[in-house]
């Protein structure tokens, strides 16, 4: 078993790890967590054990710590990253249906605008459902990213304002 | 002004509003009013001055009145019409959207079963579609179905 670092990377510094290396994973897995959109390169994870960790250790904490084994890594690669895709998919999709339903709600209330009827009701206004597929795609995300936090032990040691307590 | 009355078509009957009619024009307004979704032959209308309306009062079938005139169905071809269309094509949005992101869901589930690991996840019970559509309150067909009761006088005799 070997322990990650994982720290926020300064894309301006031209380091990255070596796609589909166990770094690579660690950062991949911590990028998932977050649940936000974050580039590949956002993160860069180092083996605790090299010296490079001890050199950023020195410098800034790590945001999140993981202890990766080989069965972890190839569990992630044949088995957590479809489940990741079908998520990715599954966000697609309601983010797709959001804009045909905006693109709608936008050609029935530039009709109403310009109706003699119902030039003073405010369709955009009424009907609204950003809420609901908001709230469809933070349900989607945080499921998968505490199942994600669980499996692979992933540990957060400080935030971007400082250290968690 | 004339007042059109209108009655239940029965499933059998061979009687039909004739296409592009006043009498056509009378149904679809009361389905907008009343907000049902029948089929477009579910009602048949009559003038008030036609002797099939007279019978119909006789025999208390009339289920409701409307008026139309000149100047309601130049409102209705140019205003209601072309917000319908728009209307309808947001409910068929919603509903497409329901079914895109219960497919996408139910395909995620498929694919936990199928995995070694995620095997206890699931998410389409926990999104709770139906709940969460229900929330996005289409409000276009009820405003629509509000001035068009107003303006073309709709009487319910229910």
């Amino acid at each position: 078993m070997t322990k990650y670092l994982i720290f926020n990377n300064d894309s301006s510094t031209g380091k990255s790890n070596k796609p589909g290396s166990p770094e690579a994973v660690a950062c991949d897995i911590a990028r998932v967590v977050d649940m936000d959109e974050s580039d590949m390169d956002d993160y860069i994870a180092y083996s605790a054990d090299m010296p490079e960790a001890t050199f950023e250790v020195l410098k800034r904490l790590p945001v999140y710590s993981i202890e990766l084994t080989k069965e972890k890594i190839d569990s992630w690669n044949n088995d957590a990253l479809r489940i990741f895709e079908q998520i990715e998919n599954l966000k697609q999709n309601i983010e797709d249906s959001r804009e045909s339903l905006s693109d709608a709600v936008q050609a029935l209330a530039s009709d109403a605008r310009y109706s003699e009827l119902f030039n003073e009701v405010d369709f955009e206004s009424q009907i609204t459902f950003d809420g609901v597929f908001d709230s469809m795609v933070q349900r989607s995300e945080y499921i998968f990213s505490k199942t994600i936090k669980v499996m692979f032990g992933i540990k957060r040691v400080s935030s971007t304002e400082g250290v968690t307590t | 002004m004339t007042k059109y009355l209108i009655m239940e078509n029965p499933p059998n009957s061979e009687e039909f509003n004739k296409s592009g009619s006043r009498e056509e024009l009378a149904c679809a307004v009361v389905k907008v009013a009343s907000l049902h979704d029948y089929s477009a032959d579910h009602y048949i209308a009559f003038a008030v001055e036609n002797p099939q309306a007279s019978w119909a009062f006789l025999k208390d079938s009339v289920k409701y009145t409307v008026e139309i005139d000149d100047l309601r169905e130049e409102i209705w071809l140019k205003e209601i019409e072309p917000l319908l269309n728009e209307s309808d094509k947001l409910s068929e949005a919603i509903a497409q959207a329901y079914s895109v992101i219960f497919d996408a869901a139910e395909n995620f589930d498929i694919a936990c079963k199928k995995s070694e690991n995620f095997q206890d996840l699931a998410i389409s019970k926990d999104m709770d579609l139906d709940y969460a559509f229900e929330n996005i309150g289409n409000t276009s067909m009820t405003e629509i179905s509000e001035k068009v009761d107003e303006i073309f006088e709709v009487q319910s005799y229910q």
